[in-house]
């Protein structure tokens, strides 16, 4: 079905390859997942099998990619779209009609379907991906979640024998990520088409995959079925696998069966010596609050637009020295509520204090040194020549001396590890790099007070790990919002929990985050069966199920 | 705030074809280039009043109006400065403004310029109707039936889909920026244009970006494979629409023949001339007048007839 001989590919004016020398064959029916650090590759493979690279993208190709017979590089995207489909990360971007069966209808249109072959294949479409529902509904209105599956039903309508899926649930929270998945996966089981989905989060997928591919600095690293992963050489790897198969890992010599487990459920029956067997007692210290209060919330109101309550009854503190987790379902509030901690909105009713003081009556320059914002998309932050003059920016802007602006600048960047591009252009670093770019543009006035929105999303497990350990060790105060179950577990000492613009818990994480239904993290869920041996029932991570059973 | 985008509701203007609003908007349209007879304008103001009125629009339509008040201050200080003319001098300016001299205020100059503004509200209120009530894809159906090139027309109705797009990254980056301490209030011109810039280049790079992401998306679903496309739930004009069409350019129809016997014509200097000028003019404004407000009640009954 799909073939890569020796393919190699280098964007337009790069002198590294992108791809380097890629052989795999992905036959029929077949479901893939690729997965790698940030920048390693995956998405330009994907690209080069609808032909986008380099047909859209430009830049110079070696060896082929054959499709069905085609050479995929030789043909138009626009040729190939009847025998691949592909569906992108950012729900926004990619639907074109305001409406939902119109939407479904675009591709088919452009291939000039009848009118009733179109009305045939938007019912089969809409039926696949079980959103018959939504037919009559405007797109702008659907959830994220919603507007992924008509991208999928879009992609459906044409018949195409392979979709491509391109991180299609990043953008996601949990419970919609999931649904999105379920899809996919019964479009590969009833469907039979063949799948290639790229993912950072492994754990959603791993188990319902026929093969992963691991792609790192344009190199294929690992081609076969992720239940042998014991014969490769994991540790080296910069990709998150599930946290269960990663605590496997240290036991691959005690599985009992053949292969390695990929969820809870296996895990559980592949770990029951080790897990049955814990080695040493321990209790894990829960991490209380200081007394000194940073913000505080009085039941506090907020809305857009003066009629529906999109923050209801807030009231809540943050003390110095918290790492919060902020997390909830899309549209739960949580962005608003950050956005009010520095000023960016305003409460429509309670009582929000900053430090004892009101924020209006801090001035600009005050308010950046007592709360920092790092918005999820770096993107949005950045705009000068070089990273230097970014990071500087902020501190110019509080009319702070020269050689003052000049040696904080310095300090960190190499704390980011970005002292080497100071003079590149912001633009041309990888997204993992621009994120740190960002992170520093804000830190470098060192707030008292950081809130960082989403910072993991697309972010790979290394560059996550990095990231929180950074915020452990050098940020005071930190307000994380974020949908990642496990970062939130590794990062954070207290969780709160927001759902339809209300707090519906707030305390210690592993008081939240132990047996919630929809929150907790893997190791939480395998470990249960086991708490009668010993294992703490509030254990959240690979490291610390280590810790016990030795 | 100020809402000109399509939102999904149902009424007879609604519900009805693009080509009748295409035709019902024209008419208007060259009929207000055509006339600066003021009844004239003004029926055509009606027009759009009214249809925004059973269009169920009237809120936002009414908020789009209110724009043109903005406007009259300024239609008249330009008539009163390029355009001295008028012999009722209404008020005369106590001092002397090099170049232009002594400025006096007509009562002609006062009705040009209050005719221009009620020009304006009748052709932006027909724009404003056909904004709030047509879905651009429907407008994208129609005007790639007229054979303009679909590609072209794709491309245009998707960047005004993107618009609010736009404005919500537009936001987005302004408060990145306030969080960095940029403070677009104070500082010497050139610090404040540097400043500008830290809202213009990340708001320039995230459309570069969402059109690349764009332009993959339709690439990837066969947009251009082939010289035309076809249509989905493309719906043949019935007779009933082409007989509302017919109506909706009859005051178009009757305008030209107006203008091509010398009627309708109105001059506002040296004196403004009557209202009425001769017994034929008036039959046809009220013509034209009937025209438009004939079309209302068919649409209701053509609406009636197909809720039933």
């Amino acid at each position: 079905m799909i073939k890569f001989k020796d393919f190699s590919f280098y964007y337009p004016d790069s002198l590294t390859p992108s791809l380097d020398k890629i052989n795999v064959r992905i036959d029929e029916g077949e479901f893939l997942v690729i997965t790698g650090p940030s920048g390693g590759g995956k998405s330009t493979f994907l690209r080069a099998i609808n032909g986008l690279i380099p047909n859209f993208y430009g830049g110079k190709i070696t060896g082929e990619v054959l499709v069905k017979g085609k050479n995929a590089s030789d043909t138009p995207t626009n040729q190939m779209s009847e025998i691949v489909g592909m569906v992108f990360q950012d729900p926004e971007n990619q639907l074109i009609s305001n409406q939902v069966e119109r939407e479904i209808a675009f591709g088919m249109e452009n291939l000039c379907f009848s009118n009733e072959l179109m009305r045939k294949r938007i019912e089969e479409a809409l039926d696949a991906v079980n959103i018959s529902r939504l037919r009559n509904r405007v797109t702008s209105e659907l959830s994220g979640g919603q507007k992924q599956k008509v991208a999928i039903a879009s992609s459906l309508a044409t018949h195409p024998e392979i979709l491509l899926l391109d991180e299609p649930t990043s953008e996601l929270d949990p419970r919609s990520a999931e649904s999105v998945l379920n899809v996919i996966e019964k479009i590969n089981d009833e469907l039979g088409l063949t799948i290639l989905l790229v993912e950072h989060r492994l754990e959603r997928v791993i188990h319902h995959v026929d093969r992963m591919l691991m792609i790192d600095n344009g190199k294929l690293i690992y081609d076969g079925s992720p239940r042998k992963l014991r014969s490769a050489k994991v540790e080296n790897w910069k990709v998150g696998l599930p946290p269960v198969t990663r605590l496997s890992l240290h036991f691959k010599d005690k599985i009992v069966n053949n292969g390695m487990p990929l969820t809870v459920k296996e895990a559980r029956f592949s770990l029951r010596d080790v897990l049955s067997n814990p080695k040493n007692k321990v209790s894990w210290e829960k991490k209380n609050s200081s007394s000194r209060v940073t913000i505080s919330m009085d039941k506090v109101f907020f809305s857009y637009d003066g009629e529906k309550d999109v923050l209801k009854d807030i009231s809540f503190n943050v003390y110095e020295g918290d790492m919060i987790a902020l997390m909830g379902k899309n549209a739960s509030g949580k962005t608003t509520l950050v956005k009010l901690m520095n000023g960016l909105v305003k409460p429509r009713k309670g009582k929000l204090l900053l430090f004892g003081k009101k924020i209006s009556d801090y001035s600009l320059g005050d308010l950046i040194q007592k709360v920092g914002i790092v918005f999820q998309d770096p993107n949005l932050h950045l705009f000068n020549d070089t990273v230097q003059e970014e990071v500087e920016f902020v501190l110019r802007n509080l009319e702070m001396k020269d050689e003052l602006v000049k040696k904080k600048t310095e300090d960190i960047l190499k704390k980011f590890k970005i002292h080497q591009y100071r003079n590149s252009y912001p633009h041309d670093l990888s997204g993992g790099e621009r994120q740190r770019v960002a992170l520093a543009s804000v830190l470098v006035s060192e707030p008292e007070i950081l809130i960082l929105d989403e910072p993991t999303r697309g972010m790979d497990y290394y560059l996550k790990k990095e990231l929180i350990s950074y915020l452990r060790e050098k940020a005071k105060t930190v307000i994380m919002v974020t949908h990642d179950i496990e970062t939130a577990a590794e990062f954070a000492d207290r969780v709160v929990l927001l759902s339809e613009g209300s707090i519906i818990s707030d305390g210690n994480k592993r008081d939240v985050l132990s047996k919630a239904l929809l929150f907790s993290p893997q190791i939480n869920r395998l470990v249960q069966p086991y708490t009668k041996y010993g294992i703490p029932e509030d254990t959240l991570t690979v490291e610390e199920v280590l810790e016990v059973v030795g | 705030m100020l809402e000109l985008t399509y939102k999904r509701k149902r009424s007879v203007f609604h519900d009805t074809s693009p080509f009748l609003k295409i035709t019902w908007l024209s008419s208007i349209l060259f009929i207000s280039i055509i006339f600066e007879h003021p009844i004239i304008l003004l029926v055509l103001f009606l027009s759009s009043l009214f249809m925004a009125a059973i269009s169920k629009i009237f809120l936002e339509w009414s908020r789009v109006m209110k724009l043109v008040v903005y406007f009259i201050p300024f239609v008249i200080m330009f008539n009163l400065v390029v355009n001295a003319n008028g012999e009722t001098v209404l008020w005369q300016l106590p001092f002397r403004i090099p170049i232009f001299g002594i400025l006096n205020i007509t009562l002609e100059e006062l009705a040009f310029s209050l005719t221009m503004c009620i020009r304006i509200a009748a052709i932006l209120g027909a724009f404003a109707v056909l904004n709030l009530t047509t879905d651009p894809d429907d407008l994208l159906r129609a005007v790639t039936k007229l054979r303009l090139p679909y590609r072209s027309v794709v491309v245009t109705s998707l960047s005004t889909k993107f618009v609010p797009v736009l404005f919500s990254d537009l936001k987005n980056v302004q408060e990145a920026q306030r969080s960095r301490g940029v403070d677009f209030s104070k500082g010497t011109l050139k610090q404040r244009i540097k400043k500008y810039g830290a809202v213009f280049f990340p708001l320039l790079s995230k459309s570069l970006d969402r059109s690349v992401q764009i332009a993959e998306s339709m690439e990837s679903r066969g947009f251009g494979k082939y010289e035309k496309r076809s249509f989905y739930n493309d719906t043949k004009l019935l007779p009933s629409e082409i007989l509302l069409i017919l109506v909706s350019i009859a005051p178009l129809v009757i305008s030209l023949y107006m203008v091509s016997q010398g009627i309708g014509v109105f001059k506002f200097y040296q004196t403004i001339d009557p209202l009425i000028k001769s017994n034929s003019e008036a039959y046809y404004i009220i013509t034209i007048l009937l025209a438009q407000i004939f079309l209302l009640p068919l649409l209701k009954i053509k609406g009636l007839m197909a809720y039933d």
